[in-house]
Formats: C-alpha cells, structure tokens, sequence
C-alpha cells in the first residue's frame, strides 16, 4: 500500500508547471505543537481534490495558510508558477483567484442574497452602486453554473444548502478560480449535498479547482479526482481515485503503531452498571436531530471510549448526560435512578461530574482564583461554607492540597485561574470534578491542547479513577486516547452510535470506515 | 529545587506590581482626571489651585456644606450600588434614575396617605421605595433571561417610562394644588426621616448607606452568594455547569440593586427634599454608574468615591460663584475618571500577565 502512495504521490511533480496551485515545504507551529511539516501540495486547473485527515490532522491550516489566513513559518507558495509576496493575505488571495468558503458561512443574514454576493466588491466610494447591472451580471453567473437562487431573497430566510450556494456564486463572482470548501456537507442534508457535488461538477467541467477539506470518505470517493492524506501535520500521499478505497485511505489517515502503554485492567462481568442511556434523541436549536435513539451503558471501573470526528454529536451528548441540555426523548439513569430530568446540581449530588471539552466555555472561570474554582461545585456544602458564610481557610486548606496532589504550579492558590498554564487549568478541572468522590466521569476531550506531560498526567488519573471503581465515559476525538483508555468502545457518527465493541475486538481498519461514516458495524449490542 | 525558586521567583514578580494593586487604576484616574481640570482651569484664565480650592472650600468649608455634601453623598452610593450589584451578575443597569424618581413618589404615597405611628409609616414608606424600584427593573429583567435581550436598552428606555411617570404623578393626580408648579403636596413633619448632629447634621438614611454598603461587601467577599454571583458575572456558561441557577443569580442581583436605587429615591424624598417636585431629582442614578466603575472589585470602595462625587456636586456652584469658571466644568470632571479608568483598564489587560510554565 505504502508503494501506491509514495508513487502517485511523486508523479505529478513532473507536471508542477502547468498547476494552478504548488505549495511546497509548507511549515507551521502554533506556540509548541508543530501543525504543519513540511507539506507539499500542488492543485490542477480542473481537478477535484480531497483533502482528509483526522481532526488536527492540519487540513484547515493548510488552506488557510493558502487563502492567507496564516502565515506559512516555512516554505514557498506559487500560483500559476509565480510566487506569492510576503504580504499575503484573504483579500490577495480573492484577487488571485482563490475563495475559501469556511464551515460557518460568512454572509450577513439580514442583507439580501445580491447584497451579500456584491458586497465584496464595493468600493467605500460606490455611494450608490449600480445594482442591476451586478444583478444582471451575478443572473448570468447563476444561469451559467445551474445555481437556483432568488437574489432579492434574505439570507436568514434561505437554507444551509442555498446559502452555500450564495458563499459559492460570491466567490465565483469575485473571481475565484480555485474553489476551498472546509467541510462542505456537514451542515447539509444528503440532497443538499447531492445538489451540491452536482455544481462541483460543473465548476470542475469549466475548469475551476475545487479542494474539498473533509473526513468523510463516502462523498471523497464520490466526485473527487485525486485525494491527499495528512496525519498528525505531515502528508501522507497523495492517490488517483482509481487507485484508492475507503479501506486504502482510512488506513492512510489513522494508521499509526498502537502500543497501549498505560493498559487498563480488565474489568470484572459483575461490575454494577452506574450510568446507562436509553433511547436519547435530542434535536438541536434548528430542529436538527444530533443525537438519534442512543442507547449504552457504563459499568462501575469501566472506561468507555466514544470515537468519532468532532462534531457528530459528541458535544450534545455531553452536555445531555451533564443536564445542560432537555433531551427530546430517551432516559438517563445514574446508578439505577432516572435523572433524566435532574439539574445539573442533582446530578453531580448524585455523583456524576463532568470534564468539559471546552475548558474555557464550560471549565474553568479565568477571572476567579484557583481555590474558588476548585471548590465552585461544592461552594454550598459543608465543610466549604456554613449558613452560606464561606470557610475561608477550609477552603483554602482544600486548594492547597490540591495544588500539591495534583501539582499544579503556581504562586499560591489565590491567583486567577487565567495566569496558570492550560495544563494546570486542566488539572483544577479534574481537582474539582474528583473533590467528591464521584461514581461517573463524562470526560470530554480531557487532553486537548495540552502538552505531553499534562496528557500523560491526565490519563493516568483518568485510569486511577476507574480501578478506584468510577466509570468514565471518554468522549474523544484523540484514537489513540480512546485506544489506550478504554474498555470499551463505541463510535459516533452523525447523531447515531454506529459501534459498539469491546477494545479486543475492534479491528483499525474498521474504526477508521466507521469514524468516517462508510459502513455501519453490524455486531451492535 | 530549581522548581522551588521558580516558584518563588514567580511569587515575587506577582501581585508586587504596581498595577496590580486594586487601588492604582481608579487612584491614578481621578488624578489624571484633575490633571486634566486643571488644564481646562488655566484655559479658562484661573489657576488650577484656586480653582480646586474653591470647589473643596465649597463643599467641606462650614457645618452646613459639609451636612449638604454628606447628604448628598447617600443618594449617590445607594445608586452606585444599584449598579455595582447587578454588574458583578454581568447586567449593566443604568435604570438607576429610573428607579429612583418611582422609589421617592412611592414613599410619598405612603407617607401621604397612610397615618400611623411615624416608625412604622416610614418603615413602610422605605419598604414601597425598595418595591417600587425593583418593579421598575422587572421588564428588562425578564427580557434579559427570557429572550436575552439587551438590558443597556431596556433599562435606559424605562428610565424615560418612570421619569414621565413620576412627571405625570406630580402635575396630576398628586398636585399640590395651591403650587404654582407640579409638585407633591410636602410630607407631614413627622414621617420624615430623624435627623441627628454629629458634628454635622444629617438624617439616618446616611446609617442604612453605610449598613448597605458593607452588607454588600460582605455579602459579595464573604458568602457562598458572592462566589457564585461572581462565577455568573464573569463566565456564566461556567457556572451553568458547575450547577449554579445562572438566571435565578442574575434576578437576585438585578432585583436588590434595583431596590437599592428605589430606597436612594425614597430616602432623599424623606430624608432631604421632603417633596417631589418637577426637577427635584439631580442625575443620581446616573452618577452613580461612574462611581461603581471606579470602586471595582472592592464595594468599600464606594463610599470614598461617592463622597469624592459629592464633594463636585456641592462645591460646583461655590466654585462658578469664586471663580466664574463654569460650574458645568465639573460635571465634565464627572464623566473624565471613568473613560480614563476603561482606558487604564484596557491597556492593563493588553499586557501578558502569564505565569510561565
């Protein structure tokens, strides 16, 4: 396999002339972690080219990096053969021809379609711009390219798929002739997304490039014509589509050595179930089901890994289990009580806490010190405060032995969380959820962002937890985290848990398919 | 042991500097601020230190300006509480004025009509001042948590709804009718609220300031509320997950600090003026938004600062009458510490305060 990717990927180098876009020793670091090593990528006049990878895998980078929202640490960019000048940026990049359409589209919801597409174009001067001929002239674009859009219409009126189309038509419109759209489809119902690789179709026919930066392998086989692989910052390959299969590039995209080096202990049959959903659904603010008839389980001292790309309901599902949110239907029961419509504080009286995934959003309050934040929960219980009154030195006693259990560095325990590193802002989050001895942990991306020794450190104590007899479910977008964590495993895409596998018998190959949507595991408990 | 002295060298770089010291900024603004007066005092051909001393002289100099800048101070920190309170739940209310003019008309309604032992009447006078502001800041409220929608808005348009209402009250239904303007009929002797002579003569009220302003400070330093009111106020989708009622923290809030400033209305209507008439009210409400920026974090802090306030209030006419420099000068001072300190403030966070790993 690895010949077929070091061969294609090498063969187009000849034809580097005539391409459109050639980048080349592309490099990026955001503060220590490398997103980008040395990539190489060159786009043809006509071609459709996916650009996969994991989450982090530095897909999105590399097209900012390209449409001049990064600037590249290393490396030469050419387009059409001549180099780009250091003062790159978006606005170069649309004179050049290049539109990127990002997954939140950037159109203004109370101004018209015309508006939105013209926009780009005024000049501050233009007191009162000719808008029948721009109308006339976005008409024939629209007429050309086969998009149906009414352009007096608003934009809050349309839906996801007509107001893509409305990003591609003000692209198109400015010019563009290489089309980036970051993960297209993922707003899109599967006819939108049909509609939409229909007008990719024709884009590439009147010999517009498009690179479509996705994860999902069904709809990457389905049109493009050649596709690239980045893992972990670095390019993988590039292959034809004849050549490849979703087999070949979910191999490409996860492969990695798997030794579990922090192994869990085995889990013994009589383990009490503490946490178990059944039948949750839950629709989001636009009506959308993210979260489709999940059932499972979690066992006392099990770890249950939830795999999947970011974005497939993970975050709903735990803001559903936390009770942040009010699922539509469905029931969760903590250690046999139905808590379904518990609060939050119910629920972790009840011995559930919670590890967000977004320490800042959900975490951690920057502004307030660490003993505040590490008793915050627990703020109204005893020994913390009595009447309401707080026990100034319980607490601090409390935050100073959790600065040195979990060894936290910092001055002392009266400073704003917002001074502490993102590891120790990590560690007070688990100081705080562990304060009480809790019976379930909903951990959400317990080590994103954070350095290797703070990752280590993380799932160690994540480990600890489960043999002290505390079931954790791990919601993670890391495989190797889920790999090495868990007991269990089951994968989340679009809404559904379309896995569910002990983790001796989950099988690379197969996650990687399912992570990406292509197939469904038929051994569901 | 190389961990160790990071440590304490990390200790020793913070807190020692100067900014963060939670006195420099407001400090270091009102002296910006007279800097700034004293330049527009040599515009206007007076010397700055004539100029200040007139506006002191005016305000400190004698039992009896002293007792008018005391009692002017009352009004303004029961304001300034009605803002300072709301904002730690991040709600910015400027109703204050608002709040104020229903809080003084209520406890005239009490003491106008209710006849009693004279404790009780102005117990409940200062009780219908309280409920009367609060009330006046449940529309924004409700429309903040229910729909989100911006209080700055609501609250400025129900100042314009109470002022006109209490303008409608006073040249209507509650005219004294032998006033050549719209005014109340003035408040029996005996339900005003007692004055007392300690060194200067002033009315309790300066008692239930006082009693508030460190209640406030307790309650927001020492109590469970404090910690969660300020969890809401600085990161409220935090204290969503740690299980702290967000919105029902923001009521409780918004609802004392509103009953704050209906009790400054009423308290100045018995305490000081004894009627509300048309233009009785100075801006209060509104010099009370300044006042709780610059006390911050610390509600101690309001006392000397609305006093400072009161001192520009009562000095100003003294001042226009020495020096002929306008006295509106002044209430451009008013506004000045305030946009130094946001500035001051600003350009304090824009500096990196990170502990390095």
């Amino acid at each position: 396999m690895h010949d077929i990717i070091s061969q294609t990927g090498l063969s187009k180098d000849a034809a580097a002339s005539s391409c459109a876009v050639e980048m080349t020793g592309i490099s990026k670091s955001f503060g220590d972690v490398r997103a980008l090593d040395d990539i190489a990528f060159s786009l043809q006049a006509g071609e459709v080219r996916a650009l996969v990878g994991e989450n982090g895998a530095g897909k999105t980078t590399l097209m900012n990096i390209l449409y001049g929202i990064y600037a590249a640490d290393e490396g030469v960019i050419r387009l059409g053969g001549r180099e780009i000048p250091h003062s790159w940026s978006p606005r170069e990049a649309i004179r050049a021809g290049i539109g990127m359409i990002h997954q939140h589209f950037a159109l203004i919801s109370n101004h018209t379609v015309l508006e939105n597409i013209v926009m780009p174009l005024l000049k501050w001067r233009e007191i009162s711009p000719s808008w029948k001929s721009h109308a006339k002239r976005v008409s024939e674009i629209c007429r050309e390219y086969h998009f149906q859009i009414d352009l007096q219409s608003r934009v809050e009126d349309l839906s996801m798929g007509e107001r893509q189309q409305v990003e591609i038509v003000k692209a198109l419109y400015q010019g563009a002739k290489v089309l980036i759209l970051d993960e297209p489809t993922s707003v899109l119902t599967p006819q939108q997304t049909e509609a939409l690789f229909r007008f990719l179709l024709i884009l590439k026919k009147r010999g517009h490039s498009v690179v479509l930066v996705t994860h999902k392998l069904d709809e990457t086989m389905q049109i493009s014509d050649r596709i690239t692989v980045l893992r972990g910052g670095k390019l993988i390959g590039t292959i034809e589509r004849e050549q490849a299969n979703p087999q070949i590039i979910a191999r490409m995209m996860i492969e990695r050595d798997w030794i579990a080096r922090l192994k869990v202990a085995p889990l013994p049959d009589s383990a009490a179930v503490v946490l178990k959903v059944r039948n949750l659904s839950l629709n989001n603010e636009q009506g959308i089901r993210v979260l489709d008839d999940l059932s499972f389980h979690v066992r006392a001292g099990e770890i249950v890994g939830v795999a999947g790309v970011a974005g497939n309901g993970q975050v709903e599902l735990s803001d559903a289990l936390v009770g942040l949110r009010r699922v539509q239907q469905g029931a969760v029961e903590i250690e046999g009580i139905n808590s379904t419509r518990h609060t939050v504080l119910q629920r972790r009286k009840a011995g559930l806490v919670f590890i967000p995934e977004d320490r800042h959003h959900r975490g951690v309050v920057l502004d307030m010190d660490i003993a505040e934040n590490i008793v915050l929960n627990t703020i109204s219980e005893k020994p913390y405060s009595r009447y309401g009154v707080l026990r100034s030195q319980v607490i601090t006693d409390c935050a100073e032995e959790a600065i040195s259990a979990y060894s936290i560095k910092t001055p002392g325990c009266r400073v704003p969380v917002g001074n502490l590193s993102g590891g120790n802002q990590q560690k007070i989050v688990m100081a705080r959820a562990l304060l009480r001895e809790p019976r379930i942990i909903i951990a959400c991306q317990p080590t994103r962002g954070l350095d290797f020794g703070a990752t280590e450190y993380v799932r160690k104590k994540l480990l600890e937890c489960a043999q002290r007899g505390i079931g954790i479910l791990l919601i993670s977008s890391d495989l190797d985290e889920i790999l090495e964590l868990s007991h269990r495993i089951l994968v989340m895409f679009s809404g559904k848990i379309v896995s569910d596998l002990p983790v001796d018998r989950v099988n690379l190959d197969q996650l990687g398919l399912l992570m990406a949507g292509h197939g469904r595991n038929n051994q569901l408990d | 042991m190389q961990a160790k002295s990071g440590t304490a060298m990390m200790l020793n770089s913070y807190g020692k500097r100067f900014w963060d010291l939670p006195v420099a900024v407001p400090v270091l603004s009102l002296l910006l601020s007279f800097l700034v007066v004293a330049v527009m005092a040599v515009i206007f051909g007076v010397s700055p230190g004539t100029l200040l001393g007139a506006l002191f002289e005016g305000a400190l100099k004698g039992r009896f300006a002293m007792a008018s800048t005391v009692k002017e101070t009352i009004p303004l920190a029961l304001a300034s509480l009605a803002v300072y309170l709301p904002y730690r739940a991040g709600f910015f209310n400027i109703g204050g004025q608002g709040q104020l003019q229903v809080g003084a008309i209520s406890a005239m309604v009490v003491v106008l009509n209710v006849s009693g032992p004279p404790l009780m009447v102005v117990t409940l006078a200062v009780l219908a001042a309280m409920m009367a502001g609060l009330l006046a800041v449940v529309v924004p409220l409700l429309l903040k948590i229910k729909r989100g929608a911006s209080e700055v808005t609501t609250t400025i348009m129900m100042n314009f709804a109470c002022i006109q209402l209490v303008n409608a009250l006073i040249t209507g239904a509650m005219k004294d009718a032998s006033a050549f303007f719209g005014t109340t009929l003035p408040a029996p002797e005996q339900y005003r609220l007692p004055e007392f002579t300690l060194g200067v003569t002033v009315h309790i009220g300066i008692f239930i300031a006082l009693l508030l302003v460190a209640g406030t400070y307790w309650l927001t330093s020492r109590t469970t509320f404090g910690v969660r009111l300020k969890a809401v106020g600085s990161k409220p989708s935090v204290a969503e997950a740690s299980g702290i009622a967000v919105k029902k923290m923001i009521a409780l809030a918004v609802l004392g600090g509103a009953a704050c400033a209906g009790l400054a209305g009423g308290i100045q209507a018995l305490g000081v003026v004894y009627r509300v008439a048309e233009g009785w009210s100075k801006g209060w409400g509104f010099t009370g938004i300044p006042i709780a920026f610059l006390a911050g974090k610390n509600s101690l802090a309001i006392i000397p600062i609305a006093f400072m306030f009161a001192i520009l209030e009562t000095g100003a006419r003294y001042m226009q009458f020495m020096t002929g420099v306008p006295a509106a000068l002044i209430f451009v001072f008013q506004g000045l510490p305030v946009l130094v300190f946001v500035s001051l403030n600003a350009w304090r966070s824009s500096k990196p305060n990170k502990i390095e790993r």
